[in-house]
């Protein structure tokens, strides 16, 4: 049986991301130089793009796996779906609150509305509805085509955050732009492994929630035959 | 150190940890009540 199955991958993957997370933090203080502008502050910088980037990845998994899912009608397509945009959302929410506290001592404010920030909370609020939406349809596969079609609908925001800095006027700062990154190499190799091990986290609570949506299907059924 | 870079990481450390663990309980919680289904 595959639930009883022992979990290696599972704790593998847990111990490389943890030894992982706390190597890039060691990076972050340890071996980035103190930016010459913003001072130590400036240190959130690396697991905020990081975070941003985890959080676009996982609703660009929800868009691919809910195109799937809408053609073949398989229900291991529509649980990776909600998974990773259940953790997207997660990692979007830090990338917001950590951006609000970037914010205060650069900008002066927590929060402004200007185009990036303003597409950055509609997409939380649009992905927020979605995790909600789930479960409060009656029928399982009416939710799941429900999600895939509304999951497909809301990944617009993830090019749309992607281009605001570079389309509008905005006070956002551009970490990629044609000229490449204007850093130094140290804090170039820091953002790029705190991108990687975040990626890595990605992966590891991925798999979990799959795992927890598996168990939670093979219940429903236990349920269902023992009432029948 | 700037009390807002602090606090920044702080949530960089709790949230993957708080979900990773949520995710975990809810697993094993799970798996228990599918034995005892299975058992009764």
């Amino acid at each position: 049986m595959m639930l009883r199955r022992k979990n290696r991958v599972g704790v593998v993957l847990t111990v490389l991301s943890v030894a992982a997370f706390l190597g890039a933090l060691w990076m972050v203080f340890g071996y980035a130089p103190r930016e010459a502008t913003m001072g130590d502050v400036q240190r959130i910088f690396y697991f905020h793009v990081a975070s941003a980037w985890v959080g676009f990845f996982g609703f660009f998994v929800t868009f691919v796996t809910s195109i799937v899912y809408l053609v073949r009608e398989e229900r291991h397509w529509d649980i990776v779906a909600a998974s990773s945009a259940e953790i997207g959302l997660a990692f979007i929410t830090m990338t917001l609150l950590t951006g609000m506290l970037w914010a205060r001592p650069v900008w002066g404010v927590y929060w402004t509305w200007e185009p990036r920030l303003t597409i950055s909370a509609v997409q939380w609020l649009l992905y927020v509805a979605y995790v909600m939406l789930r479960g409060s349809v009656a029928s399982p596969e009416r939710e799941a085509r429900f999600a895939a079609v509304y999951g497909i609908m809301a990944f617009v925001t993830v090019p749309l955050s992607w281009f605001a800095i570079r389309w509008w006027r905005t006070i956002h700062p551009q970490v990629v732009s044609g000229e490449g990154m204007a850093m130094t190499p140290r804090m170039v190799q820091t953002l790029l492994t705190s991108i990687g091990v975040f990626t890595l986290v990605y992966v590891t609570l991925l798999r979990q929630r799959i795992r927890l949506a598996l168990a939670q299907d093979t219940l429903t059924a236990l349920q269902l035959a023992q009432e029948s | 150190m700037p009390i807002y870079l602090i606090v920044a990481y702080v949530i960089f450390c709790v949230v993957p940890l708080y979900v990773g663990i949520r995710n975990s309980l809810r697993y094993r919680r799970l798996l228990r009540e599918i034995e005892m289904r299975r058992e009764s």
